[in-house]
């Protein structure tokens, strides 16, 4: 029912979850949340058409929806959390440094902030090998990953996450997880689904540093000092890993997650339609 | 048999056969008479032919009915109430069909207050009373549908005698200041006339026995006519509000005077599945004990191939309902925790309560703690209950069937329930003779009572918890998912035909199973063990089967809400073809730019030569093909 139920591959990583073929595109009848947020977990600019049910991540997420009119909604966790558990941890993974995903706009959003003096509180914060991942729009930036790298920083991007149902990447999931799971700890300058998608995946998490803003930034839903008041236990450089592993649980619905024939059955997913999918 | 016009007497009049006080529960809670019995009103077969006593008066004001009555060796007094001989001669005043009938039109209106009185002067002392009283504000009447008065109702009703008692509180205090002990007061379910349940008020308020109260009201309150609205949730709420007895449809009480000798104690509630009846005693150290009450052979004097029963068509074969009797004899009765041992007047020895060490399962109902979790959204909450009675024995038993304990473990409400290895032991109980493994396959067609938990979300308008429902057999198939179940290939049919096995309870091939919790435990746990009998094939249980239910009667708050429903859906089915018309036209405009574009290279110097190109390679597949087929040998 909406192109971004196909980003960053998460309608694949639920079609393979649900037996069904990972290469395909599987229209979901129903709008399926695509990042952390503290609003009812669609965008802002969501159109909504009546009657389509919302699958939101957390039933935090779904009080919050449903006290703004939204219906139906339903908790199904995040698809970060399936990949979690399809894909468990190696036992005894190697992790090593920080990962750090400064805060980044959406298509057509411009970030105003500094980030040299946010390479400075990176530096000054950690003590080992330190990987910076851009979103697909700052890594086109030459000239930000050259002031990335040039601060001693790997630099990555972990793909672009598809829109209007081109460039779909279905792997790009897979290769954040691969990423995190080969740090210690996850960190950005605001709480985000990159930090919780950390935390699930093993890391010590830290949110600090500038903040940074988006040009025209409006605070829907309290806006980031809501985020920095309701969530203070996971900001600072050092955050209490079993608290934040409890809370990332609740925000990504990990412990909500359907078997596969529930979610194919709300998705209006069947055998028979799986032939139906589109090519990518 | 003798016949008696004691004045008043309506001869044109016949009471109507479907409103008699009728029924197994009266049948079986009039075997507390004795001695002779005076019966006040018109009451069905199965309960006056059965009456353990020889010496009966009817008190009737048809004289037809007196007609119709070819019962030897009893009075037949014909007329009004208000002529009654105020002669002190009976052991046992029977009047489970209430006062409000005993009034003729060839005799003045007696108050409320009056006729008990008249009654009373005829009770001998240390006699008993058994009164039925309605409740004006009942629930039957606050979900009545508007009606004509009936025939029968040829002066103001009963609600608006002021002496008639408005409430339990009002009769008990009118019975004591006529001096009478009140022995035990039942609130009956689900209507004056014909109640399926008599409980008195300390089942009803005793908090382990709440999932026994929920199931027995759920089956009562099944609507057979028209309301408006189901009674069924409106009654679980005030029960939960403690205000069951206070808006009971009626109430009966059983007095005597206080210096009466002891009688076979009373039960504290009777249950009725059928022409089954259970009675619930209760003991202080092991609960609240059921045991059966036993088929009893008519009466002595009564004859039943003949119609013993003074009004037409009340026969037990018309009725349908065989007569159930007075407890067999046996052990000792213990009833309101003070045992009691006296002889049964039919039998002339002890009632036996309960098989020894039998207790009833403590905790909710599973049925509305499914709907409780559907109501607080809470999904895993449901996915655990919803798998642990799928994935067990008790599947095939509707939800409303079961008691699911603190322990989350699930106990079937059947009949007989089985005895238990240890007298008073209060925890889960031992299955015994269960013919149904357990991880077994469910028969084809079990998926009956989620249907009917289905049909219950609709009903209480929960629909709009569940992603865009279009009907029951939708939400069945959701339900069925949730716990843990197979569905058809195509899960968007009604399920009809499935089966469950324990290898389909878990994800697919290749999916790790989900992280979640099934009441308390991992899924991959297996299920709590089922306890108590669990053999569901063989005992009877407490209410019909699933083939025997009877089919419910449209209420008008469902309805409305049904035709809210689907305008709604209606009106979401509209914008959704608007939208995919909207996004079709925007698809088939890129379509179509797509092709201009395509048009337009084709059309260059580069284009013209590939499409040379392609033309090119296609004639040379042909020819390479053709060349193939003459070279490949004739078969």
């Amino acid at each position: 029912m909406h192109h971004a139920n196909h980003y960053y591959g998460h309608s694949h990583v639920l079609a393979r979850y649900c037996g069904l073929d990972p290469a395909e595109v599987h229209e979901i009848r129903g709008y399926l949340q695509h990042g952390w947020n503290i609003g009812d977990g669609m965008a802002p600019d969501h159109e909504f058409v009546p009657g389509i049910p919302l699958f939101v991540w957390s039933e935090t997420t779904r009080r919050r929806a449903w006290s703004l009119g939204r219906r139906p909604v339903h908790v199904i966790g995040a698809p970060w959390a399936y990949l979690l558990a399809m894909e468990p941890a190696a036992p005894a993974e190697p992790r090593e440094g920080t990962i750090y995903y400064p805060f980044h706009g959406w298509e057509g959003q411009r970030i105003v902030g500094d980030h040299g003096r946010l390479i400075d509180e990176i530096r000054a914060t950690e003590t080992g090998p330190v990987t910076v991942c851009l979103y697909w729009q700052e890594y086109r930036s030459p000239r930000l990953r050259r002031q990335y790298e040039r601060a001693g920083f790997r630099v990555v991007c972990h793909g672009y996450r598809g829109g209007w149902y081109k460039d779909l990447d279905p792997g790009f999931l897979d290769r954040q997880l691969a990423e995190q799971r080969r740090h210690a700890r996850v960190a950005s300058n605001r709480l985000c689904s990159a930090v919780f998608y950390g935390i699930l995946a093993g890391c010590e998490p830290a949110v600090y540093g500038d903040p940074m803003r988006l040009d025209g930034e409006r605070s829907a839903f309290g806006g980031q000092s809501r985020i920095e008041r309701q969530w203070a236990e996971l900001h600072g450089p050092r955050v209490d890993p079993v608290l934040a592993g409890t809370v990332a649980t609740a925000e990504l619905g990990a412990d909500r997650l359907l078997s596969p024939a529930e979610l194919r059955h709300l998705f209006h997913w069947s055998p028979a339609r799986a032939s139906e999918g589109m090519n990518r | 048999m003798s016949v008696r016009s004691i004045g008043g007497e309506m001869p044109h009049w016949s009471e109507p056969v479907d409103s008699v006080a009728r029924g197994a529960v009266l049948g079986a809670l009039a075997a507390a008479a004795h001695g002779r019995t005076l019966v006040v009103g018109p009451l069905g077969a199965e309960i006056v032919d059965h009456l353990p006593v020889a010496d009966l008066t009817f008190l009737v004001r048809g004289t037809p009915d007196v007609l119709a009555a070819r019962h030897p060796g009893v009075r037949i007094w014909c007329g009004s109430l208000a002529k009654l001989p105020a002669e002190p001669e009976f052991d046992t005043v029977l009047a489970l069909d209430g006062l409000d009938r005993t009034g003729t039109t060839e005799s003045p209106d007696l108050p409320w207050s009056e006729s008990l009185s008249r009654l009373l002067a005829v009770l001998r002392p240390g006699g008993r009373l058994l009164l039925s009283v309605t409740n004006p504000a009942g629930l039957h009447r606050l979900l009545a549908l508007p009606a004509e008065p009936p025939s029968a109702q040829w002066s103001a009703p009963a609600g608006d005698d002021p002496t008639h008692p408005a409430g339990p509180d009002h009769l008990r205090d009118t019975l004591r200041s006529a001096g009478l002990a009140v022995l035990h007061e039942y609130a009956a379910f689900p209507t004056p006339e014909a109640p399926t349940v008599l409980a008195g008020a300390p089942l009803l308020a005793d908090p382990a026995m709440r999932g026994v109260v929920q199931s027995a009201l759920r089956r009562a309150f099944t609507p057979t006519v028209p309301m408006l609205a189901d009674p069924r949730p409106i009654a679980l709420r005030l029960l939960h509000a403690d205000l069951a007895l206070a808006t009971a449809p009626a109430w009966i009480v059983v007095a005597t005077h206080p210096a009466a000798p002891a009688r076979p104690a009373l039960p504290g509630a009777l249950l009725a599945s059928g022409s089954t009846v259970t009675r619930l005693d209760h003991d202080r150290s092991r609960g609240w004990l059921p045991s059966p009450v036993p088929p009893r052979s008519p009466s002595p004097g009564s004859s039943p191939a003949a119609g013993g029963s003074p009004f037409p068509g009340s026969s037990p074969a018309a009725s349908g309902s065989p007569v159930t009797g007075s407890p067999a004899a046996g052990s000792s009765l213990v009833t309101g925790g003070s045992p009691v041992t006296g002889g049964s007047p039919a039998a002339g020895s002890s009632p036996v309560v309960g098989l020894a060490g039998v207790v009833l399962p403590v905790g909710r109902c599973l049925h509305d703690a499914l709907l409780g979790a559907c109501r607080g959204h809470d999904q895993p909450a449901m996915r655990g209950l919803l798998t642990t009675w799928q994935g067990g024995e008790l599947a095939t038993l509707d939800a409303d069937q079961i008691i699911v304990d603190m322990d989350g473990i699930l106990h079937p409400l059947t009949w007989p329930i089985g005895p238990i290895s240890t007298a008073g032991q209060t925890g889960p109980l031992e299955p015994t003779g269960s013919t149904v493994p357990i991880g077994s396959t469910v028969p084809i067609g079990s998926t009956g009572p989620l249907h009917r938990l289905a049909q219950s979300i609709f009903g209480e308008g929960l629909t709009r918890l569940w992603p865009t429902p279009a009907d029951v057999s939708e939400v069945t198939t959701l339900l069925t998912v949730m716990a843990g179940r197979d569905v058809p290939s195509d899960s968007r049919q009604p399920l009809g035909d499935q089966k469950t096995a324990a290898s389909t309870r878990q994800p697919s091939p290749g999916a790790p199973p989900p992280r979640e919790t099934v009441a308390g435990r991992p899924t991959g746990a297996p299920p709590p063990r089922e306890t108590v009998s669990d053999c569901a094939t063989e005992a009877p249980t407490l209410r019909e089967t699933v083939a025997g239910r009877a089919t419910e009667a449209p209420t008008l708050r469902e309805t409305v809400a049904e035709r809210d429903r689907l305008r709604r859906e209606l009106a979401e089915a509209r914008a959704q073809t608007d939208w995919y018309q909207k996004r079709a036209a925007q698809r088939d405009a890129e379509l179509i730019r797509a092709n201009r574009i395509i048009s337009a290279l084709k059309a260059t110097a580069p284009g013209r030569a590939a499409t040379a190109m392609a033309g090119g390679l296609r004639t040379g597949k042909r020819v390479a093909r053709a060349a193939l087929r003459r070279l490949r040998p004739e078969d």
